[in-house]
């Protein structure tokens, strides 16, 4: 007990100044978390608040709106994930090689990082409009220097939950490219130039270069990429929110189960089940990822 | 193997030339060494026979085939990087298989292969390691190991034991001319150790500011370079390069130091006629110059110098000697134990048939 | 001669290829932003077009959105109160935040560092998921529809990078400093204020930019938070014009006005972390 009062007593100003911060960030997370689990698993009944239960989760399965989001959710989470890896290693791959005015080009491919994700989703919202709109009169060959006619009709990209979530992905893409690029560029520039030598004077080609030194290489960067990434498509908000309203996701239904069914059990049920999407889905990525990497060396 | 021909090559960076008019042939099974301060253009023009660096001007041939237009991958030519270039993530196997697995050798071949290099490099008991758990000479022995294993034509070795201490660069001298005597392969070998350069190769071709200044076998190199350059740069301690005058009298031909005289030996008169009373560049080598008590009797009679110690410098089995006569200062390489004392006399014999006279102008070697 | 053949060729091939990829990136990254000016600054027969196709360029550009922007009350109160908003929020997270840090990085009792990731990995729970709980719990506390509500919820979020970016400028200065003011009798609080704080400066006023700037940007806790009262955030204006009178030219304008000044300030937040002020913090 002594040696507790010892060290409280030496460290007692830093204790002190660093409680605050501890308390309010520590105190809330649990705070919410509690709460998350009293309101999912809480019923709103005549007779009074009913806890503990799983009502909402049984009802939530049985709702067609609910099954739809998820299966949604996921469809948006498997094909975004992989896809703002492939943008990132395509980015970084380009801006890897040395050139004149690089650093330049870099800076501006920061930009979509920059500008409010409102704001991106607002302009996707005015350039995909229908029946008018920059993307339609595009396709539909209505301007000069693009004469081709991809379709004879315009699309109404909010009207099919095909359109609307593809439209969201690009832009949840479109602004993370930066963060994938970045970490890629990262691991690309920490292979060293004399390796790709040494593999060319033993024959090998540009892709036989790329497929066994690259790639191998780049894969901690990859699955930092992969990881982080598909932590940030689970749980997007404001894309779906302003592009796709008619085709919740799940994010998107607790704001729907909140505002619009007035039901804040259901948005939290809602909420935990996201959650334990996430943490899953991450264990789960996690370690497939470590398992390929042991396989990968192998050959 | 292959013979390897640079014809006039010449590269530039924008306006600044690196390598000017390069000429050299490696013959097959010949051990070359290009030798040169930093920056003098070995590495540059090494890269350039590996196909990493286009050449501004010139031809390099590949046994008789025009290998300019034929991408590195493609020239049948291996390169052992100063820095190993080891794959991180392959183990020793993987890193020795690479060239061959891209060549598509059955697997079986492979494995035989890797089997041939590991004993012939020592690595056995370490085919499952990676780089990162390997020492610096192990490293070393698997980057040759890659390159040898896909049989080139033509081995490159970019300064591969500059990364190695002491001990172990005199172990792998031995090894490289081991494996050079038994597999019969044409090497060539950069490096800005000239001792290295000495004791490896058949031919030395020393390098100065992107010209090749001479071409020829070590003791050609030693024994008579052709300017004051590859004088000063081959040997250890370096030549003693001292301003000087021809003069004669009618005891013979003399070279004059202004502190003191030394008698030309006849052999060396009928080239020295034109620079009478000329001034040149008088080189001899610290190991030419002997105490007098070890210098063994031979005809260099007048060419006994008292002389002045200024620092001794004990290297265990000889001394490194300054010493001063008026206004010469000259290192002596003599035997340990040999009676020099700082600001004490000495007298040491000059062997004037081991002296150099080069032409003040030139630089060139009028002797030789 | 020399260099005829098809390695050359194919090298050439590939470098057009390059040169593509980096001309459709640079034209992907610049058109949305391209559309946000273009849309700002469109008069209306540019905008409602009655089916022709909306010009690449306005007929006849304009700045009367800015200017009914600059008078139109709604505007102007939701800027204050996202000014409000953002500096409470930096002050909030800046007073808790860098008192701790200095703790975090000064102070070596066993399990500081899993605190400090804790903290710092608060960061990882998702938005989505905390804003119901927070809202129920901010309704019982009369936080919903006040600017300290959407200010805590803001530093709750801003915090933990707080915490991040100043152990990273403690980490540079030595310790040497706060031992010599030690030596010579201040107290730790006095010696903290009085002589680290000052040298940190720099540093942590690039975190007070960035707290300022996320402050500034955030939808989701706002949007929930002051959904149906009278204040609003410029984001949730945005909203807000967006599902009532979704005029593009309008939208487009505070689009603008809301990003200008956080891409401006960014660029300079990051070019002065390049400088290396800030070296150990962000990687």
């Amino acid at each position: 007990m002594t040696r507790i009062r010892h060290l409280a007593k030496t460290n007692l100003f830093g204790i002190v100044i660093l409680a605050p911060a501890a308390l309010y960030l520590l105190g809330f997370l649990l705070i919410i978390l509690f709460k998350v689990l009293e309101l999912a698993f809480t019923r709103v009944s005549p007779q009074g608040p009913l806890f503990p239960t799983a009502h909402h989760f049984v009802a939530l399965s049985r709702n067609p709106e609910f099954r739809q989001a998820f299966v949604r959710t996921v469809w948006f989470t498997l094909i975004g994930t992989p896809l703002e890896l492939i943008v990132g290693l395509v980015a970084a791959l380009l801006l890897v090689q040395a050139f004149k005015g690089r650093g330049v080009i870099r800076s501006l491919m920061i930009l979509p990082l920059t500008i409010p994700t409102i704001v991106t989703a607002i302009m996707l919202y005015i350039m995909f409009d229908f029946p008018g709109g920059h993307v339609n009169d595009i396709l539909m060959g209505r301007h000069a220097f693009f004469p081709f006619q991809v379709m004879s009709h315009p699309v109404d990209w909010r009207g099919s939950g095909f359109f609307a979530l593809m439209v969201s992905l690009f832009g949840k893409v479109w602004r993370d490219m930066p963060i994938s690029m970045l970490i890629i560029l990262a691991g690309l520039q920490a292979i060293g130039q004399d390796q790709y030598e040494a593999a060319q004077t033993l024959g090998a080609s540009a892709s036989q270069r790329f497929l066994r030194i690259t790639l191998p290489l780049l894969t901690p960067a990859m699955s930092t990429v992969l990881v982080l990434r598909s932590v940030e498509v689970w749980k997007e908000f404001i894309f779906p929110f302003i592009l796709a309203g008619s085709y919740p996701l799940l994010a998107t239904l607790i704001e729907r189960a909140y505002h619009e069914w007035r039901n804040p059990n259901e948005a939290s049920a809602i909420a935990l089940i996201l959650l334990a999407l996430i943490i899953v889905s991450t264990i789960l990525v996690f370690h497939v990822l470590k398992w390929l990497r042991k396989r990968l060396v192998k050959v | 193997m292959a013979i390897v021909r640079l014809q006039r090559i010449n590269k530039s960076y924008g306006d600044l030339q690196v390598i000017r008019d390069l000429d050299l042939v490696v013959d097959d099974g010949e051990f070359v060494t290009m030798v040169g301060p930093s920056g003098c253009g070995k590495s540059t023009t090494l890269r350039m026979i590996a196909g990493l660096e286009e050449m501004t001007s010139g031809q390099i041939y590949i046994d008789d085939v025009l290998a300019n237009p034929i991408p590195a991958k493609d020239r049948d030519v291996s390169m052992v990087f100063q820095s190993y270039a080891l794959f991180p993530h392959m183990t020793v196997s993987e890193n020795i298989a690479f060239g061959l697995k891209i060549k598509k050798y059955p697997r079986g071949a492979i494995l035989k292969k890797i089997e041939w290099a590991v004993s012939l490099l020592n690595l056995q008991g370490l085919e499952t390691r990676l780089p990162k758990d390997l020492s610096g000479g192990q490293r070393q022995r698997v980057a040759l190991a890659r390159a040898l294993v896909v049989e080139p034509r033509v081995l490159l070795l970019d300064e591969p034991l500059s990364n190695l201490d002491a001990t172990l660069r005199l172990k792998m001298r031995a090894e490289l001319k081991r494996i050079h005597k038994r597999l019969g392969a044409t090497i060539i070998y950069v490096t800005h150790d000239q001792v290295e350069a000495m004791s490896l190769s058949d031919r030395v071709a020393v390098m100065h500011e992107g010209t090749l200044v001479q071409v020829g076998p070590p003791l050609d190199i030693y024994n008579a370079p052709q300017d004051t350059f590859v004088a000063g740069f081959v040997g250890s301690p370096s030549m003693n390069l001292l301003s000087a005058k021809i003069i004669r009298k009618d005891t013979g031909f003399f070279v004059d130091l202004k502190a003191f005289e030394l008698v030309l030996p006849e052999g060396h008169r009928p080239r020295c006629v034109s620079y009478v009373d000329q001034e040149v560049v008088f080189g001899i080598r610290p190991e030419h110059i002997y105490h007098r008590g070890s210098w063994k009797t031979k005809s260099s009679a007048g060419n006994t110098i008292d002389v002045v110690v200024d620092v001794v410098e004990p290297l265990g089995d000889r001394d490194i000697v300054e010493v001063k006569k008026g206004d010469a200062n000259l290192t002596l390489l003599l035997e340990a134990g040999a009676e020099a004392t700082p600001d004490r006399a000495m007298t040491v014999v000059f062997d004037m048939e081991k002296a150099h006279v080069f032409d003040k102008k030139t630089q060139r070697n009028i002797i030789h | 001669m020399k260099e005829r053949g098809t390695p050359m060729a194919r090298i050439r091939a590939s470098k057009v290829l390059w040169f593509m990829g980096i001309i459709l990136m640079i034209l992907v990254v610049l058109v949305p932003i391209f559309i946000m000016f273009k849309y700002a600054i469109s008069d209306r027969s540019s905008v409602v077009t009655g089916g022709m196709p909306i010009p690449l360029w306005p007929y006849h550009p304009t700045m009367e959105q800015f200017r009914g922007l600059m008078s139109m009350d709604a505007f102007v109160r939701s800027a204050l109160t996202s000014m409000k908003v953002a500096l409470l929020a930096v002050m909030i997270s800046l007073v808790m935040g860098t008192p701790a840090a200095y703790a975090l990085v000064r102070y070596r009792f066993p399990g500081i560092m899993v605190l400090a990731t804790l903290l710092i990995s608060v960061r990882l729970f998702p938005d989505i998921v905390s804003v119901v709980p927070i809202v129920e719990i901010f309704t019982k506390l009369g936080l919903v529809n006040t600017v300290w509500g959407v200010a805590m919820a803001h530093a709750l979020l801003s915090t933990p990078y707080v915490i991040f970016i100043a152990m990273g400028v403690f980490e540079t200065i030595p310790k040497d400093l706060d031992e010599q003011a030690q030596i010579l009798g201040a107290s730790r609080f006095y010696s903290f204020t009085r002589i680290i704080l000052p040298v940190a400066l720099p540093g942590l006023a690039a975190a007070a930019i960035y707290v300022f700037l996320l402050s500034w940007d955030e939808f989701i806790f706002a949007y929930f938070l002051l959904a149906f009262g009278g204040l609003s955030t410029l984001p949730v204006m945005l909203q807000k014009v967006l599902s009532w009178t979704p005029q593009h030219n309008l939208l487009a304008a505070i689009s603008v006005l809301l990003s200008v000044p956080v891409v401006i300030f960014t660029f300079v937040v990051q070019r002065y972390m390049q400088t290396g002020a800030v070296a150990g913090a962000v990687k």
